[in-house]
């Protein structure tokens, strides 16, 4: 998994990168002026890994530091080291969907931190996950305060239904007197038709007793039922007010936590800064801290525990289950749910999966003259040299012990053996010769020490030394150029070594500031070795450590020029590189330049052309139609840097013609070429200036239909110039034509790919460059 | 509610129902629009001046056509287009338009030079104007077309075809250019170059352009298209006849083969002799 995007915010300069992606290749190289922000952004991809930040990085407006970094995940890759049984449904499957596994870091202003997990689907996810808890809180104290008025209400209508049973069965009483009156006078009575009267009045009286004593049991059932309601909704109030009781608390001790880490902070900086006399005061001040802290923050656990269970505890009785069930579904529930991480939990979690940011600011410790044996088996970092031998070893696959060897000669065998593996690998990458014809070799041998260092007499050592064909010298003896140059092939052989079954990340700050310019161009090859198992992101000022075919390796950066913006950094990819400044751009230009004298000669054939992008397309097609060819094409800085480079070249005594393309800049600039420089008039048949008539740009030699193929690598119409649709899109023209320029010295790009209507305008731009030169020859006869 | 039932049974009173309402205002956009794109099309003086002896065969389906002619002069050449757009109707119509104003645009103000690189810069200009860049769910309309390029001073002409040939017909013998088998708009792949034929012409030579309406009608005994052998025949038979015979024997020809069939696609012929 490698770092494909990352955005800072708030962190010293940078206000808002906004979301810049890094080179698919594994190497980019961040240019720009000093003080623009490229260390910064170093240093801000190497704090998010870490989570440590210092004071310094904090802006002075109190906005907080904050980084996010999107990896792009190996297709094969599993997430094993998380526990995904634990994270919300739905997180992997947007991962992958997106391809893109986004963290953000964001510090507060006591520099503490937190991770989490970012990205616009994984936020809904977890977003959807938090209002569903914010919900059940709400529907709960909701409940809560019904359940309250309700008990109220409940128990009112207890007390009048009881009131209403009360009279009913006072009537009913009074009824069954009447009643058995009645049918004593009736079973006394003789009279017939007073019996009838009275049977009569019986039944009367008999349907009024059975009609109060069906309303005595309706209102009893109703009582009961009205009981249990009660029951239930002071079961909800009860365990409400508690719920309610424990979220409040976990408010106050959450607080209570935020107050008391302060004060550990405090105790800690204060520990820090006492002197002696007060440091063992402070020591058990912040001893005490942490305790409280420590105490606070597993009260906090235990009630956050608690209220989640109570909540569902609530919402369960509410819906009328009883006690029993309420509670035991409650605690299943909130156990299966507060398994399942938090986006901070998951951005911890992720963070394991991902590869190990390294910053290396300088290659300090240099190959010392030897070091004695029993300072590396006692891992005695503080010797000179310590950390450059250790990689040594690393990359020799050595573990010290083996030194502990008692044969000799299997000894010395190893040694030479390694020796010269060592020396090989070392001089594939170091290409410059010390001064002569042979490459230099590094050596290493083991000694002891004999009777001039009486104190050490036979202790082992190890003595290294670098050497060409006839001179043998100590590593001190050499310049700081090549110590330097092997101090960072060591660490880096090593770190890729050491690490080979974990993908890492590289931040380097201005490597090889002290090397010659070829030994720059040897520090990229090592980037070049190491980059499939390292994933490199430097800062540079130097044109030699940037691959002239590889602009897309390309971030410049640079402080706004806007007045009215807070002197913020703005980070520009290649595709914008159009908005650079071209002092931030200078190593770019300067690259260009860089092989101007070796190519540049009184046998080649000089064309200047007008800028970047014209050199790339030119040097290319030309090479594509004529791979012998001698041509060297020589870019100007814009139309201003062609009439310069013509005071050069004749300055110098070299043959060369010019080349300019027909649009409305280069009007202007011919007519003055015309104008005031013999030899350049397009109307002489002898002219050193060659006009590509109807072609307003470089790119205008392809068809249309080459320029979507080749070119932009887009199926669209076009039906303006390719250069005018460059324009009208403000893509980047020097990016464009770097990739056509990349893609023909990868040898897999031939002119048959090329249609007829591409070809033809090559070889009419060639024949006129060609027939140019045979007049500048055959005048040179 | 009773109020709105009334209102509209008064309206279907006065304006025969709303169908009908909106049938009848649909056909008169349609046949004004009919009108606009004749308007477009070479008048017979413009014909008559480049091209002296010629017919046009031209039946569209409906009202408004997918088919067109276009022809102009520059630089003493004699540019003829016959194209057929994707679809008939008002689709092929509104194609068709662009079709017109494209290659105005092209030809008359470009630097194009060739039949090929002209119809290469026609594809851009559809392309472009239907956003087509090879997604699924875009359009992926288009138009066949036949280019001539006739410069009589080297009795030369240049031809460029997408999916439709030109017929020269010169001693009783048809000679077919064929052309690129794909549209000019975006290709179900990739795009290719369009190839510019270069072809001598005599004098009395015949030449059709034409879209693929005449050889795809359906009709005949058997209901089956009229196909390209027979249309080739017909052209050989009648091929010396005066320009306006032919046009007469091609209408009654088609009209006859088609019978009671519906007419299924708008049909062009154009025909024309070197002079």
């Amino acid at each position: 998994m490698l770092l494909s995007e990352f955005r800072i915010r708030n962190f010293r300069s940078i206000i808002d990168s906004g979301w810049n992606k890094l080179s698919t290749d594994n190497i980019t190289a961040l240019i720009g002026q000093n003080e623009s922000g490229k260390t910064s952004i170093l240093e801000s991809l190497c704090s998010f890994r870490e989570g440590v930040i210092s004071e310094d990085v904090l802006r002075s407006d109190i906005t907080l530091p904050e980084v996010s970094c999107a990896y792009k995940p190996a297709t094969d890759e599993n997430f094993d080291l998380v526990d995904k049984s634990r994270l919300p449904e739905g997180i992997i499957e947007a991962i992958r969907k997106d391809n893109k596994l986004v963290l953000t870091r964001i510090w507060n202003m006591d520099l503490t931190n937190r991770l989490y997990l970012s990205g616009e689907k994984i936020s809904e996810i977890f977003d959807r996950i938090e209002n569903e808890e914010m919900k059940l809180t709400d529907t709960v104290i909701r409940e809560i305060y019904r359940s309250r008025s309700e008990c109220e209400e409940i128990r009112r209508q207890i007390k009048i239904t009881q009131e209403d049973c009360i009279l009913l069965r006072k009537e009913s009483e009074k009824i069954a007197v009447r009643l058995s009156k009645l049918n004593k006078l009736s079973k006394r009575s003789k009279d017939t038709e007073k019996l009838e009267l009275l049977k009569r009045e019986i039944q009367n009286v008999n349907s009024g007793f059975n009609h109060i004593n069906e309303k005595i049991r309706t209102g009893e059932l109703h009582l009961t039922s009205l009981k249990e309601k009660l029951a239930q909704n002071e079961m909800v109030k009860e365990h409400g007010q508690q719920c309610l009781e424990n979220m409040e608390t976990f408010e106050y001790v959450k607080a209570e936590m935020e107050k008391a880490y302060k004060q550990l902070i405090e105790a800690d900086d204060n520990h820090r800064l006492a002197d002696e006399n007060q440091r063992k005061a402070g020591r058990q001040g912040l001893k005490k801290a942490r305790e409280t802290v420590g105490k606070l923050q597993h009260r906090l656990n235990h009630l956050k525990n608690i209220s989640g269970t109570c909540k569902r505890l609530v919402r369960n009785l509410v819906q009328g289950m009883n006690l029993a069930e309420a509670g035991q579904q409650a605690n299943e529930e909130y156990i299966s749910i507060s398994r399942i991480f938090t986006r901070e939990e998951s951005g911890e979690e992720f963070l394991k999966c991902l590869p190990r940011h390294e910053f290396f600011e300088d290659f300090g410790s240099l190959l010392p003259n030897r070091i004695d044996l029993d300072d590396i088996y006692e891992n005695n970092n503080r010797v000179e040299g310590f950390k450059a031998v250790r990689n040594f070893l690393i990359i020799a696959g050595l573990d010290p012990k083996f030194f502990r060897q008692s044969n000799n000669r299997i000894l010395k065998q190893k040694i030479e053996n390694l020796n010269n593996e060592v020396t090989v690998d070392f001089q594939e990458y170091w290409c410059q010769n010390i001064g002569k014809e042979n490459k230099i070799s590094i050596n290493f041998d083991l000694e002891h020490y004999d009777i001039s260092h009486p104190e050490k007499k036979g202790k082992p050592y190890l003595e290294f030394w670098i050497k060409d064909e006839h001179e043998r010298l100590y590593p001190k003896q050499r310049s700081m150029g090549v110590r330097w140059f092997l101090s960072f092939y060591l660490e880096l052989k090593a770190f890729a070594r050491q690490n080979k079954n974990e993908k890492s990340i590289l931040l380097i700050d201005e490597p090889g500031l002290s090397l010659h310019a070829r030994a720059q161009e040897d520090v990229l090859k090592v980037f070049e070795d190491i980059r499939e198992k390292v994933q490199i992101i430097y800062t540079t000022h130097s044109p030699h450590l940037i691959d002239h075919n590889k602009l897309y390796r390309l971030l410049a950066i640079e402080r706004s020029r806007d007045k009215s913006e807070k002197s913020e950094t703005i980070v520009f990819d290649a595709s914008h590189f159009q908005s650079a400044t071209s002092d931030t751009l200078s190593p770019v230009s300067a690259l260009l330049g860089a092989g101007f004298m070796h190519q540049v000669s009184r046998n080649t054939v000089n064309v200047i052309v007008e800028d970047i992008s014209t050199f790339y397309y030119m040097s290319s097609l030309y090479k594509l139609i004529d791979p012998e060819s001698e041509i060297f094409f020589l870019p100007a800085d814009g139309k201003a840097g062609v009439p310069v480079l013509i005071n050069l070249m004749t300055g110098w005594g070299f043959d060369f013609s010019v080349l300019l393309f027909d649009n409305q800049n280069n009007r202007a600039m011919i007519e003055k070429i015309q104008l005031q420089l013999e030899g350049f008039n397009l109307s002489d048949s002898g002219t050193r200036l060659i006009l590509a008539e109807n072609f307003e740009g470089s790119e205008d030699l392809f068809s249309t239909l080459d320029f979507k193929k080749h070119i932009i690598n887009k199926r669209l119409g076009i039906p303006e110039t390719n250069s005018g649709y460059i324009h009208e899109n403000n893509i980047s023209r020097p990016l464009l034509a770097s990739r056509f320029a990349q893609l023909v010295a990868t040898g897999n790009f031939s002119v048959d790919l090329l249609d007829e209507e591409t070809r033809q305008n090559i070889e009419k731009i060639c024949r006129s460059v060609i027939k140019s030169f045979r007049i500048i020859k055959n005048k040179a006869r | 509610m009773a109020k709105q039932s009334g209102y509209r049974k008064h309206a279907s009173k006065l304006f025969g129902g709303p169908h009908k309402t909106h049938d009848r205002e649909i056909m008169e956009s349609m046949r004004y629009a009919g009108l606009i794109q004749r308007a477009l099309l070479p008048s017979d003086h413009q014909l008559k001046k480049l091209l002296d002896q010629y017919f046009i065969l031209f039946m569209p389906k409906s009202i408004v056509s997918g088919d067109f002619y276009w022809i102009t002069q520059k630089d003493r050449q004699t540019y003829i287009v016959v194209a057929d757009c994707t679809g008939h109707g008002v689709p092929g119509a509104l194609m068709s338009i662009l079709g017109i104003s494209f290659l105005n645009e092209i030809i008359k103000n470009g630097t194009s030079t060739t039949a090929g690189r002209i119809l290469n810069k026609l594809r851009e200009k559809v392309m472009e104007a239907l956003n087509q860049t090879g997604n699924f769910n875009e359009s992926k309309d288009g138009m066949d077309i036949s280019l001539c390029i006739f410069n009589y001073d080297k009795s030369r002409m240049q031809f460029a075809g997408a999916n439709n040939p030109v017929y020269i017909i010169r001693d009783n013998v048809i000679q077919e250019t064929i052309p690129d088998k794909m549209p000019v708009g975006i290709n179900a792949i990739h795009e290719e170059p369009f190839s510019s034929h270069e072809i001598d012409i005599f004098r009395n030579d015949v030449i059709y352009m034409f879209s693929d309406g005449f050889a795809d009608q359906f009709g005949g005994p058997e209901s089956r298209k009229f196909k390209y052998g027979p249309f080739r025949q017909l052209l050989l038979d009648i091929y010396k006849k005066d320009m306006d015979d032919q046009q007469l024997i091609l209408r009654q020809t088609i009209e006859d083969w088609m019978g009671q069939n519906e007419q299924v696609d708008d049909i062009l012929v154009m025909g024309f002799k070197i002079l």
